[in-house]
């Protein structure tokens, strides 16, 4: 070996070497954020279900006289069962997409009925917060496409979710729709502090929350928009984040109706004899 | 004989079946690896997008990497022995309609089947890979026959 070949070759050792460390850092990091992951989901699933069982508790020894009082108690328990259910459909859908085995389930979503399903859901920390809803659906405005109604309605839960989140108290939400030809635009803008450059290149990664301090008030498992990313792409779409204010999300999702040859139902696919394996 | 079921498989899916299934496919630079049990006749196939999972987003069988790993473990866990496995591997087209083919992902992503299944000892049987055309497939996963016919698309990934 000549001294050319050599300088070559330590070269290459070096670049390998590099590459390990690299790795090896982020897997140590991937470690850590599943353990941090797992504290969370202890949180977030225990929390809930405690307040759900002491409040039923409650509403069982309530004296017959006073069983108006199960009225806010019941809603307590409505509002920390839908938390629970959002928590425990991110996990599983994670966990679905991972094994590989989420489809997509072709149906019309409307749009107006999904967002009023979303918003039931966090209904109360919106009044919590005074957060402003502003949507330009309506009864005359009622946009529908073709695609995944139940994927759609888990994106929106989870980018309605971290908005309120982030909006400051008496903020405002304005959640925009757009159907322009074989495309549904969304755009999501809130009032919050908005995501920084840094920020911008770890909110996909899964486990990870922006806010990591232990005192930190906003709870999640981390998981959110790791799922809508994998989603919006199983859906073909895209999602893209600005600084505007606040943040500002903006989705694009096609109309998966005229989409047959990706489903197999291809016109052409008459003959099958090309070759065979 | 029971018509075996029909299954079309997306981009960064993975299926198996036990009973006898025809899982149907379309590739562009992906690359799709049809696994299958001679002992056991049953098989299962995966359709990765892009060699290696970094880190980011969920570990889903869109990589390479993981959907490779998966499809091994899978099949294991229902009953079969590496010593009965084998590979028929199709895909990794460089599309020139596709922006992938500036990073060559094609390329790419039949390397690192390449490179797995033969540190995973898995024999390659088969194979269809690269060129510029797309390819559909359907894998019989009870007789692992493969049916192959290339395609002209654009919107294939």
């Amino acid at each position: 070996m000549n001294g050319d070949e050599l300088i070559k070759k330590e070269k290459e050792i070096t670049e390998l070497h590099n590459t390990i460390n690299a790795l090896n850092s982020k897997l140590t990091e991937s470690e850590s954020l599943k353990s941090n992951f797992i504290s969370n989901i202890m949180n977030e699933v225990y929390n809930p279900f405690s307040s759900i069982i002491s409040m039923a508790d409650n509403i069982l020894s309530l004296n017959e006289n006073k069983l108006h009082n199960a009225i806010p108690m019941a809603e307590i328990i409505y509002r920390e069962a839908a938390q629970l259910d959002f928590h425990l459909q991110n996990i599983f859908v994670a966990a679905t997409i991972e094994a590989g085995l989420e489809g997509v389930e072709l149906s019309i979503a409307n749009l107006n009925n999904i967002m009023e399903s979303v918003v039931k859901k966090f209904k109360f920390d919106i009044n919590n917060k005074n957060i402003k809803i502003v949507t330009n659906l309506s009864l005359d405005l009622n946009v529908s496409i073709t695609s995944d109604a139940k994927k759609i309605t888990l994106v929106l839960l989870n980018l309605l979710s971290n908005s309120i989140k982030n909006s400051p108290n008496n903020g405002e939400i304005k959640i925009h729709f757009e159907l322009i030809e074989d495309e549904l635009n969304i755009a999501i803008s809130d009032q919050g502090s908005g995501i920084s450059e840094t920020e911008m290149k770890i909110i996909f990664d899964r486990f990870k929350k922006i806010d990591e301090t232990i005192n930190s008030v906003k709870g999640g498992t981390g998981l959110g928009l790791s799922v809508v990313k994998a989603i919006i792409e199983i859906l073909e779409g895209n999602i893209s984040f600005s600084k505007d204010n606040g943040t500002k999300v903006i989705l694009n999702i096609p109309n998966m109706e005229n989409n047959h040859s990706r489903f197999g139902f291809d016109d052409d696919d008459i003959l099958f004899d090309q070759e065979l394996f | 004989m029971l018509q075996p079921l029909e299954y079309f498989l997306l981009p960064g899916a993975l299926k198996f079946s036990k009973s006898p299934m025809e899982i149907t496919t379309l590739l562009g630079s992906c690359v799709s690896v049809c696994l299958w049990d001679s002992r056991l006749k049953q098989g299962g196939m995966n359709h990765y997008m892009m060699p290696y999972w970094n880190g980011s987003g969920l570990a889903s069988p869109k990589y390479g990497n993981i959907a490779i790993d998966k499809l091994i473990k899978v099949l294991l866990s229902n009953g079969s022995r590496r010593e009965d496995l084998v590979a028929k591997v199709f895909g990794g087209a460089a599309l020139l309609s596709s922006s992938d083919c500036v990073f060559n992902i094609g390329k790419r992503n039949i390397e690192i089947q390449h490179r797995m299944l033969l540190d995973e000892d898995i024999d390659v049987i088969a194979k269809s890979l690269g060129g510029d055309k797309g390819r559909k497939l359907i894998y019989n996963t009870n007789t692992g026959v493969v049916k192959m016919k290339f395609v002209q698309k654009t919107n294939i990934t």
